[in-house]
């Protein structure tokens, strides 16, 4: 007997994601993202959001249906995105994948969108090892987890206290004239620049701060840093050097990012590290993660870019996974929940 | 022809008008509960109907106006469940409903928040497009206000409080006399958002 074949929907934030797995085997990732419609506002606006998921809810399955060369009613289970994220537009979501559900006769699980960014990887790199640390990074979120099994049981050990990560990289770009979101223009930026040209602040790793904070994140200082740098250099009338500045800023992100995440590792005395959520796209990010974990002899998982920022492939991911691991799918009343904590993996 | 319609414009209001012509239905008149229990009513009313989703042959859906956090959900729940079972599925102006059950020329009003009513005005059939004022701006005619709105500002605009069904949405299509629309929400609002001014320096 083949392995069940689950469609997953995702409608946490700006993307439309609709994939479908067999097993551990990706068939298919559509995405539709509204992110052009949010780029004037410098941030997504969720209506703006809600309204693009029901637009391109039925495309995006199709696509992802006609991609993947089945039929919906092959489908043996409906996962969807039940939180956290934007209220209405996990709404969205939810109704489509209770739709589908009913229409169907299959079993629907709602999931949480964190947990799903860690089981995404065993699509690229095979099951997940038990336990390992999870960092997710994005626009969204900056988490610190620790994951003894992804279907049932996760710890969060840190997380942001202001910003996400993502959204810093989004603010200074924006402080250096640099398109939304941020997050891949810096990036290129900085591979022409010096990282080490200005001493931008490491938030949260005084020993002071680490004894409350030891594996939280804070960026709030760092992107005011940025601006007041940026402002100074062009109020002396010099010439700002975006690339110094995006490469220092990146930089200070990525240490604090990795010293963090090698910290959890030592300290619960777990070997694999697992990294996901768009900002780690970051080419430094991914760089300086595998050289500090190959030094403590930790092994890294970071999944293809595609996978690691919001999609459709990971809700299913981790649909197929409860499923293999007999897990109780949900009822079909079940609530989207904005502020889901990353404890609960699928709602009852 | 089993007709199965969706209206979360007020609440949620859906129902089976079976090939036999008896109305199954189920409502809840309350607000952000749509997206926890439409797809459930839906289960409950095809239950009662003794149907099976296949046994479905077309989708109404009432497309507002309404609030619309709510409104997308009946919409996304008819449209995705008409594309998995690969049947037609049929838009009509969620005001259309509470005219139909009145069944006089009226002024259908329902709840836009914000201090403001959706309306639309009905003699035979809906003579304007739905709009979004407040009651004070809504033109005076001689025709009664009849809907849930007549509820909020009974100072200014009174009434007959006939409530949304969705039986009535089915009941209008299967008449032939429906005034279809495209599918998609009946915003009339555009999203609250502001584009940012020129940055303030931080210091
Ligand atoms: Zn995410």
């Amino acid at each position: 007997m083949s392995e069940p074949l689950i469609l997953g929907i995702e409608t946490s934030c700006d993307e439309t994601g609709v994939g479908i797995v067999r097993g551990t085997t990706l068939l298919a990732d559509e995405i539709a993202t509204s992110v052009a419609l949010h780029a004037r506002f410098g941030g997504v606006v969720p209506e703006v959001a809600s309204r693009a998921h029901l637009e391109a809810m039925v495309p995006t399955i199709e696509k992802a249906c006609k991609k993947a060369a089945i039929k919906l009613a092959d489908v043996d289970a409906i996962a969807v995105t039940a939180g956290p994220g934007l209220a209405g537009a996990l709404l969205v979501g939810v109704a489509s994948a209770k739709a589908l559900a009913l229409a169907l006769g299959k079993p629907i699980y709602g999931v949480n969108h964190l947990a799903a960014h860690v089981c995404v990887d065993q699509l690229e790199h095979g099951l997940l090892d038990q336990p390992s640390i999870a960092m997710l990074v994005s626009g969204g979120h900056s988490s610190l987890l620790l994951v003894p099994d992804v279907t049932q049981d996760i710890v969060a050990l840190g997380q942001t206290i202001d910003d996400a990560a993502g959204e810093a990289f989004d603010k200074v770009a924006r402080v250096l004239g640099l398109p939304f979101p941020g997050g891949p223009y810096i990036d290129e930026a900085a591979l022409t620049g010096n990282p080490e040209a200005i001493a931008f602040p490491r938030g949260l790793t005084t020993p002071k701060d680490l004894a409350k904070h030891r594996f939280d994140v804070s960026f709030s200082g760092l992107k005011t840093a940025v601006a007041r740098w940026v402002e100074r250099e062009q109020r002396e009338g010099n010439t700002v050097m975006v690339n110094d500045v995006a490469a220092s800023f990146q930089e200070a992100v990525v240490d604090v990012l990795t010293r963090k995440a090698i910290d959890a590792c030592l300290t619960h005395d777990v070997s694999t590290l697992v990294i996901g959520g768009g900002v780690a796209a970051n080419s430094r990010l991914r760089k300086v993660a595998g050289e500090r974990c190959a030094e403590h002899g930790i092994s890294l998982r970071i999944p293809r870019p595609g996978l690691c920022t919001d999609n459709g492939a990971m809700i299913a991911a981790l649909g197929s996974e409860l499923m293999r691991r007999g897990r109780d799918a949900s009822l079909l009343s079940f609530s989207s929940d904005s502020s889901m904590s990353v404890t609960s993996v699928v709602s009852p | 022809m089993n007709i199965l319609a969706i209206d979360t414009s007020v609440g949620i209001t859906v129902a089976v008008l079976r090939s036999d012509g008896q109305v199954f239905e189920a409502s809840l008149d309350s607000h952000g509960i749509q997206g926890e229990l439409t797809a459930t009513l839906v289960n409950q009313v095809l239950q009662q109907a003794g149907l099976t989703p296949s046994q479905v042959t077309d989708v109404v859906c009432g497309v507002g106006p309404g609030p619309f956090t709510g409104l997308r959900v009946g919409i996304a729940t008819a449209e995705v469940f008409a594309y998995a079972l690969g049947i037609e599925i049929h838009a009509i102006c969620s005001l259309d409903a509470i005219a139909h059950d009145y069944g006089c020329a009226c002024v259908v009003v329902t709840n836009a928040r914000r201090k403001e009513l959706y309306w639309a005005k009905y003699g035979n059939t809906r003579e304007s497009q739905p709009q979004v004022n407040l009651p004070a701006d809504i033109p005076s005619t001689q025709l009664p206000f009849v809907g849930p709105g007549v509820e909020f500002y009974p100072e200014i605009i009174s009434g007959t409080n006939v409530p949304l069904r969705a039986g009535a949405l089915a009941q209008i299509f299967a008449s032939g006399q429906a005034q279809l629309v495209p599918l998609e929400p009946m915003y009339l609002r555009k999203p609250d958002a502001q584009e940012p001014g020129i940055r303030k320096p931080v210091l």
